[in-house]
């Protein structure tokens, strides 16, 4: 993105028609590709060709740009029963782009309202003669507007009631044919053309290979062609062997990753009378989703909106393979401990995980002596004592979060403690709060904002508590933050406070990048 | 069935009937016990017949006329049946009603092996396309006094999977059990390089573990299968059978239909068994040992004549046999 702001050529992809005929995709293909030998495709390559201008991998994404669009719903039923809802598209700058998107999401729309049966597996034996239309639902949704992406996705839900069916008072929609359906849109705001698979990838890469390798490793994991099991992709059963997606598979884009929609058009498949959607993190495809290099030049404002650019940390899917619970008791203390971890980390954080999920058996010890000189009549009366560790880690964008909340609640106290460590994944070392801001920006008025707002929002025992710290100024604020965490769209601040009656606990603030200004901070790199 | 077959035929079938009735014999083992005597036997006659029936074509007969039959939706039975089958259902509707897959899968509904067992029983199916019958679903037919008539229509071999970097290409069917016995824990012990053996299995319930205690080995002879941390439900970690990973020092098991195509890559192999590798032809013939089949259950009060009977008659024809090699299955013995 900013290479090629750089080089001053602004990327403007190309398109194609938009419906996606298989026969008109095929021919548009075979002209495409004679063009392209007669060197006459200039300007005509379609989206994801990307023209003279090859995206190679690898390409990490560590975070997105949120499309500065607005969205109107227009409802047309009655919310119950019969609900149908679309939505227009507002924001562009280019009008007729705005317009060619909102005529083909009412298309779609208006296509799926249709009230015929969807031609899955069996519709023909479940749904009699004379069956009667209870209820139907046609609801769109935007999953995915980031990037100059917008992903649209337009949901059908129906509830047929046969002549022979039992009608059960009691539960209105029991022993009826319910089904779905999924129509998916995803558009290249810059042309108002529709994204193919494809241009979501690098042009380096075999799109389709890598999908059908992941989706073979998941419905091998998942035991798909066995009846009894399916794990991973509810609801998903293989009738056949695996024998690749087709070009036109249908998905949805969002910032994190690529939904595989699958139903009637993929009878390898048997979702029963459902679509099912299978979610695939692009970071588990690999360094090679150019959805940032293809569709989004931040030399160029397509929108009507002068605002900064809201930007998102990427989601990104770590190997869990280090984990474990454990739940014991110690004297009248019951202990919990989980955790989760890759085990991909380097030595020195998982040393430092390891020591995180260990018990403090002073503590322990230290909540034992209050049942000291109880009877066990006395101790069930009052009840026991629970100490709970959980350790997590997870990823977004090139920082590596660390979580840790311990709590020890005897019948008299208990206390409460969220704790939160980042690292950055490049240098593997760990980040303090000033790391994630731009030299010289102050960050500390949004903080200090944020924690007072949140004071005044708490109850009066919090408050009471924390406004004591208020009292004593803002440094005195900023001293008690114990850690942080990064979320796809906020900083998660922990703050230790003290409640009433010996109590202790954390707070927990969300901050929004957008209020630091995303041009701000560091983690946007 | 009024499929016969003359003193040639018949005497070519006797061996391959021999072979397929051990096989069934080892397959009801555990569940038929002193409930389904009557029914295997009933079963194993239903095996002879279809094997007896090459006669009439060389590959596997039928009755008369069966090849041109011809239902309209309206007419075609209703069908239920296991989600293994349904290709082969889809592609029988389509040819029978004379419509496209596309159009006849419309009209064919699985709800999965036990759900079709309880709805043939009770009289919401008219035929179903399955897998063999468990203690539970026999019981079943039986509390209801329902008398099931159970014939094979295609053969399955069961089959074990290794890399094709792993040397080893033959195994007996006792290293295969002293393998997951834990008696034979390294390859160099079965003709292989000095490696541990990763024996995966498949979870619990599952088609392909039943088929590996069936045909293979017993209960309670299997070792603990290795185990793996999966996400479950809510984000938690379950321990949950591993899945096989096609590592050099890995052995695992399916059945062929499945494997063939969707393992259809040079880093997999399948192994022979008892010096005889599992193709469509040596699970078609018997030759490879570890045989079992799929099957057509009707009613047996399922009237003569009726279209239920003239559509399993249909799929045991030469014409129907030949539709279910091409999608995908082996024909019954030859």
């Amino acid at each position: 993105m900013s290479g090629l702001a750089a080089s001053g050529l602004p990327r403007k992809p190309g398109g194609i028609a938009g419906r996606r005929k298989r026969a008109a995709a095929l021919a548009l293909s075979v002209c495409f590709a004679l063009l392209s030998l007669t060197g006459c495709g200039g300007q005509s390559i379609p989206a994801g060709g990307a023209g003279n201008i090859e995206i190679k991998s690898p390409l990490a994404i560590n975070y997105t740009i949120n499309n500065p669009l607005t969205f109107e719903e227009h409802r047309e039923g009655n919310r119950e029963e019969f609900d149908y809802v679309y939505i227009t598209v507002d924001g562009l700058k280019d009008e007729k782009v705005e317009q060619s998107i909102n005529n083909r999401i009412k298309e779609v729309y208006d296509e799926l309202r249709v009230q015929d049966l969807p031609p899955y597996r069996g519709i023909k034996a479940a749904v009699e003669e004379g069956a009667e239309l209870k209820r139907e639902q046609v609801l769109t949704s935007v999953v995915g507007n980031f990037n100059n992406i917008l992903s649209v996705m337009i949901w059908k839900s129906v509830s047929y009631r046969n002549p022979s069916d039992k009608v059960y008072p009691e539960k209105e929609y029991y022993n009826m044919v319910h089904f779905s359906e999924i129509e998916t849109l995803n558009f290249d705001l810059n042309t108002g053309e529709e994204i193919r698979l494809k241009d979501l990838f690098c042009d380096d890469v075999d799109y389709m290979e890598l999908i059908n390798e992941y989706m073979s490793r998941h419905l091998a994991e998942s035991y798909v062609e066995e009846e009894v099991y399916s794990f991973y992709y509810s609801g998903l059963k293989q009738v056949e062997s695996f024998k690749g997606l087709s070009q036109d598979q249908k998905f949805s884009v969002y910032p994190y990753g690529i939904a595989l929609v699958f139903d009637y058009r993929t009878p390898q498949f048997d979702t029963e009378f459902t679509a099912v959607t299978a979610m695939i993190n692009f970071s588990e495809l690999g360094d090679c989703i150019a959805v940032t290099q293809r569709f989004y030049n931040d030399q160029e404002n397509i929108y009507t909106s002068e605002e900064p650019a809201v930007k998102s940390l990427a989601i990104k899917n770590m190997k869990d393979d280090v984990s474990g619970s454990e739940s014991r008791q110690d004297g009248n203390v019951h202990i919990y401990r989980n955790w989760r971890w890759s085990s991909d980390l380097p030595e020195e954080i998982k040393n430092r995980l390891e020591k995180m999920i260990e018990v403090d058996q002073q503590a322990v010890d230290e909540a034992n002596a209050y049942f000291r000189g109880m009877s066990d009549a006395e101790i069930r009366e009052i009840g026991v004592a629970f100490y709970h560790i959980s350790v997590y880690v997870n990823r977004y964008g090139r920082y590596i979060n660390i979580s840790k909340r311990s709590s020890l609640y005897t019948p008299n106290r208990g206390r409460e403690l969220f704790e939160g460590y980042c690292y950055d994944s490049e240098t593997m070392e760990e980040i303090e709060l000033s790391d994630l801001f731009k030299e010289g920006f102050d960050y500390k008025p949004v903080i200090l904002d944020a924690i007072k707002r949140t004071i005044a929002e708490y109850d009066a025992g919090y408050g009471a508590a924390l406004g004591k710290a208020a009292a004593a100024g803002d440094d005195a604020l900023l001293d008690g933050i114990q850690g942080f965490l990064l979320d796809s769209d906020v900083i998660s601040i922990f703050i230790a406070h003290e409640m009433p009656e010996g109590q202790t606990g954390s707070l927990y603030l969300n901050i929004p990048y957008a209020d630091f200004g995303c041009d701000n901070m560091n983690i946007f790199r | 069935m009024a499929v016969k077959a003359n003193k040639h035929g018949f005497d070519r079938r006797g061996m391959a009937v021999m072979k397929e009735e051990r096989v069934m014999r080892k397959l009801m083992r555990n569940k038929m016990k002193n409930l389904s005597m009557c029914l295997l036997a009933v079963l194993i006659s239903a095996w002879a017949f279809a094997g007896c029936g090459a006669e009439t074509s060389g590959l596997g007969g039928g009755k008369a006329g069966a090849g041109s039959l011809r239902l309209a939706p309206e007419e075609y039975p209703k069908v239920d049946g296991s989600t293994v089958t349904i290709p082969l259902s889809e592609a029988v509707a389509s040819a029978v009603m004379g419509i496209s897959v596309d159009e006849a899968r419309q009209y064919i509904l699985h709800n999965k092996t036990h759900r079709a067992y309880i709805n043939l029983v009770d009289g919401n199916a008219d035929i179903i396309f399955v897998t063999s019958p468990s203690e539970e679903e026999l019981k079943y037919a039986k509390d209801n006094g329902v008398e099931l008539e159970v014939v094979p229509i295609v053969s399955e071999g069961f089959v074990f999977l290794t890399s094709s970097e792993n040397p080893v290409k033959n195994l007996t069917l006792q290293q295969i059990r002293d393998i997951y016995s834990g008696k034979i824990v390294n390859w160099k012990d079965v003709g292989g390089e000095d490696k541990k053996i990763v024996a995966y299995q498949r979870p619990e319930n599952s088609g392909s573990q039943t088929g590996m205690l069936d045909l293979v080995i017993g209960p309670d002879e299997i070792m603990p299968a290795p185990t793996e941390k999966v996400i479950a439900e809510m984000g938690s970690l379950v321990d949950a059978v591993a899945v096989y990973t096609n590592e050099e020092d890995a052995i695992g098991y399916s059945y062929y239909y499945y494997v063939t195509d969707m393992w259809k890559n040079e880093k997999v192999k399948l192994l022979a068994v008892e010096g005889v590798y599992p193709d469509k032809e040596t699970i078609s013939n018997g030759s490879y040992p570890l045989r079992t089949a799929y099957y057509a259950v009707l009613r047996a009060d399922e009237p003569e004549g009726s279209n239920a009977r003239r559509l399993l008659d249909w799929i045991l024809s030469e014409q129907g046999q030949r539709l279910a090699e091409e999608a995908g299955y082996v024909r019954l013995g030859s």
